[in-house]
């Protein structure tokens, strides 16, 4: 049984900040780079964008 | 013989056990005494059929959360089973042996107790004798949650069904429209000598019986114990008691909603909380129902869940992404619903109001309180149903805001499971009856049904209240000796 990993991301506008929330235990990860560095967020975490839990591995930033 | 007590005031002097109220609990003791060749009085309040004057005796406000107490019980003969839905599914081991995780105990009888009972509670429902409870679909993978396996009763209707036995059945005296209105309890004796029943214009007399038996329901059964100045009288019921206190439903919330994935059977799913998921997450159990709507199933899914599935997983940009489902208000496939334990919590009570019924009784107000160790379980099992979800394929999971955020107030709804009120527990500090059914203080006042239960599991109340009903009737036949009329 593996913990629920998840994170919120810091987009500037507040809007979006209110669409997020965490569910994962122990704080609020903040901004792109905290993401991204994470390992275990990119493996199996989740984040939560408008109520949807959605696999993070939708949300790397690969190109832009 | 079923009597009118509108018209035939035809009470026998003395019986061997009174049973106050003619629905499930109290009808299946009722043909176990009396088929045990013992002199039984049956009261139920109502008449054959629902009628105003007597449902609104039910009358009953409530604070804390809306638990619908006038519209989900009846007051007929055969009590609430007139409307019951007939799920069935039996406690388990797991609710016997671990205790709440809020400073009450749990089940002070091993499961044991109950489960050599299932068999004839089964029949007692209609259920077949070797129908195992089954799953309508696969289990979901991993060890958090398993898929539910359940039967459904036709369902059973307690006054249809049995009506011949109670018209027939040697011993027994089934009077309707004869509502009990106190309990005189006589600390000489340590017993309940009489209780006083009552016909719809206030005509009233004394009854009386070696054992009396409370099976009214969680609310009437607390309430007939309070009602009883006698009771308080002799510090049986007294404020700071726990008869009352500890009510318990199941609760009835949404989760949220669901995309289905590709490929999925779009039958409907029922899963259930695995022991391994509250052993880990220290959480009640819970029942989660995943359902399309009748829309979809109908005319197929919305495009937008086509556009929400290809965002997802192209490259378009994260700040575009996460823009796009921000905005998504699309409600998804189908919808999760949930049949969910509430821990047992002193605050969430009947209580006496000044207020009286038009046969004078006193009215009660309910205080459905959760505490936050219901809002932990709720967050648990959204969470992790949601992940799991993600997980195997099944789809996308979208939680309402009050699953995730506890600081959301709650939108729940009630299963019509009245639990708690009169709990079990091995001595009276923390309950109101004995491992027997006894209620602490006395020496011949029992109560069935679920009111009795210290926790409320995630099982539907119905087949494992008759269980106990069965073991309390064989406890007090045992007690009454050998079979045949002693009185």
């Amino acid at each position: 049984m593996s913990e629920l990993d998840l994170n919120t991301f810091a987009m500037g506008r507040r809007e979006l900040l209110q669409a997020f929330a965490l569910l994962s235990l122990g704080g609020v990860t903040f901004g792109l780079p905290s993401l991204l560095a994470s390992p275990s967020s990119e493996k199996s975490g989740f984040v939560v964008v408008n109520g949807w839990v959605l696999p993070a591995q939708y949300f790397r930033q690969t190109r832009t | 013989m079923i009597k009118d007590y509108q018209s035939q005031k035809e009470l026998r002097d003395h019986y061997d056990f009174c049973i106050i109220g003619a629905g499930p609990a109290g009808i299946t003791l009722a043909l176990r005494l009396a088929g045990n060749g013992r002199h039984v009085l049956l009261l139920e309040g109502g008449g054959h059929e629902y009628s105003q004057p007597s449902q609104a005796l039910y009358d009953c406000p409530s604070t804390g959360m809306d638990v619908y107490a006038q519209e989900t019980r009846l007051r007929f003969l055969g009590g609430t089973s007139n409307h019951w839905a007939g799920r069935c599914r039996p406690f388990e081991k797991s609710d016997f042996e671990v205790a709440p995780p809020v400073k009450l105990p749990g089940w002070p009888i091993a499961f044991s107790e109950i489960e050599r009972y299932l068999p004839a509670a089964m029949a007692i429902v209609d259920l077949p004798a070797d129908a195992g409870f089954k799953a309508i679909n696969v289990s979901m993978g991993g060890d958090d949650f398993e898929a539910d396996r359940f039967l459904l009763s036709p369902p059973t209707r307690f006054a249809q069904k049995y009506a011949k036995e109670l018209q027939e059945t040697e011993g027994l005296d089934v009077f309707i429209n004869c509502n009990c209105v106190d309990l005189e309890f006589d600390a000489k004796t340590g017993g309940i000598a009489t209780v006083v029943v009552s016909d719809y214009e206030k005509h009233r007399e004394r009854v009386k019986a070696k054992q009396f038996i409370l099976a009214m329901g969680a609310i009437e059964n607390a309430r007939q114990l309070m009602n009883s100045e006698s009771l308080a009288s002799a510090g049986i019921v007294s404020k700071d008691g726990f008869v009352g206190r500890c009510f318990m439903e199941h609760l009835n919330l949404d989760l949220g909603t669901f995309i289905l994935g590709e490929g999925q059977s779009t039958e409907p799913r029922q899963y259930f909380t695995t022991d391994a998921f509250v052993a880990h997450y220290q959480s009640g159990k819970g029942n989660i129902s995943a359902a399309l709507l009748e829309e979809v199933k109908a005319y197929g899914r919305m495009a937008a869940i086509k556009d929400f599935l290809e965002t997802l997983v192209c490259d378009v940009g994260l700040a575009h992404k996460i823009d796009f489902i921000t905005n998504f208000n699309c409600p998804g496939d189908g919808v999760i619903t949930t049949l969910i334990e509430q821990f047992p919590n002193r605050n969430s009570r009947v209580n006496l109001l000044e207020a009286r019924d038009a046969l004078g009784m006193r009215k009660v107000n309910i205080n459905w309180e959760l505490v936050p160790e219901d809002r932990h379980t709720i967050k648990s099992i959204g969470l992790e149903v949601a992940k799991c979800f993600a997980e195997t394929g099944l789809g996308f999971v979208k939680l309402d805001e009050y699953v995730y955020d506890v600081t959301v107030p709650l939108k729940v709804a009630p299963h019509a499971h009245h639990m708690g009120t009169t709990r079990m527990a091995s001595a009276p500090e923390s309950g109101v009856v004995d491992e027997n059914c006894k209620v602490f203080g006395t020496d011949n006042l029992y109560v069935a049904g679920s009111s009795v239960f210290p926790t409320a599991g995630a099982s539907n109340p119905t087949m494992p209240l008759l269980q106990l009903a069965l073991r309390l009737a064989d406890h007090l036949n045992h007690q009454a000796g050998p079979a045949g009329r002693y009185s």
